[in-house]
């Protein structure tokens, strides 16, 4: 098969395209790269099940667990530690390499600055040691406006003055996805931080 | 440690891949059965498994081979100069060509426009098979 048949394919089936990208992973770099495009991909399928992930007793477990099932399809190798009160940590390998990209998921339900600001705290204190030097937070928001409450954070995160966060606004995830880097403590290298908005609002009028 | 055809086998099974295992398994017997193949194309495979999936479904298993705890396949490429003349291509400049649409041909040292040679650049996967 040549590339440009390849490319044809991948226009009818995305996977065909991300998965192109995946085998040819040479770097740390190629792979946050794979890892950011199919978070995307997957985020996307979360959002088309969210009838299906209203939080009950275990909501957030149950998104991280159906995002995980999802990333485990792509041949990722995803464990997860459920905690009570929304929090799960996230960790994505690739199956034969040893590139290791990690995620901070927090369900809110309405502005919650301190409690995202918590997660991303636990994110880049408590999980990561900053060699590899991309992580990120997952918010699941489950009221409306997915919007106003990521620009609130956003807003909230300026106010971090100690942490010196450079920005850029995230091209794929337009709900308020970001991205911030800053200096990791404990490593001392560049942090790059994602901020990913899943909207799972799901309040039909009919 | 080599590896040995059970644990790739253990390590698809471990995983809900449907069709796509389904077709992996059974490229994964075909390596093992025939020892002097050394590498495996969408057409093989489409024959392997009679023809009863879809073409990118069967892309997608192959790709999926080559990302394995133990990968049994590797992507390689190869650009196809004249009639007989083909010049292998590494992952790297192939993603570079991907993303800049500059593709580097290291045996003439020049950069040519990708998407006018991208029918010229050929996707194959050689076996990784363990000594037996």
């Amino acid at each position: 098969m040549n590339l440009g048949e390849l490319e044809n394919m991948a226009k009818y089936d995305q996977e065909v395209k991300l998965l192109f990208n995946r085998i040819n992973i040479s770097s740390y770099d190629d792979f946050v790269s794979c890892v950011n495009a199919d978070l995307d991909h997957c985020v996307v399928m979360l959002q088309d099940k969210a009838k299906y992930l209203q939080p009950g007793k275990n909501g957030e477990d149950q998104v991280s667990a159906t995002l995980a099932l999802i990333l485990e399809g792509m041949l990722y190798s995803v464990s997860s530690c459920f905690m009570k009160g929304g929090n799960t940590d996230l960790t994505i390998k690739a199956r034969n390499f040893s590139y290791t990209w990690i995620g901070e998921a927090k369900l809110v339900t309405g502005v919650n600055n301190p409690h995202l600001w918590g997660g991303f705290e636990q994110l880049t204190t408590r999980y990561t040691s900053g060699d590899f030097n991309n992580g990120g937070l997952l918010v699941y928001i489950f009221s409306k406006d997915a919007l106003g409450i990521m620009e609130s954070f956003k807003a909230y995160t300026e106010q971090k003055n100690d942490y010196n966060f450079k920005y850029k606004n995230c091209q794929t995830r337009k709900a308020g996805g970001f991205y911030t880097t800053h200096v990791h403590a404990a490593s001392g290298l560049d942090f790059k931080t994602r901020y990913i908005p899943v909207i799972l609002n799901h309040e039909p009028l009919k | 440690m080599s590896t040995t055809k059970e644990q790739i086998l253990a390590d698809v099974n471990s995983m809900n891949l449907g069709v796509h295992g389904e077709i992996m398994l059974s490229v994964i017997e075909y390596i093992y059965k025939f020892n002097d193949v050394r590498q495996i194309g969408i057409g093989d495979v489409k024959e392997i498994v009679s023809n009863k999936f879809s073409e990118s479904e069967v892309v997608l298993s192959l790709q999926k081979l080559c990302l394995l705890k133990n990968p049994i396949l590797s992507v390689k490429y190869q650009i196809q100069i004249d009639e007989d003349l083909y010049y292998p291509l590494s992952k790297k400049v192939v993603n570079d060509a991907v993303n800049t649409n500059k593709l580097f041909i290291e045996e003439i040292g020049q950069f040519i426009n990708f998407n006018e040679f991208k029918n010229k650049v050929f996707m194959y996967f050689q076996i990784n098979r363990d000594k037996q």
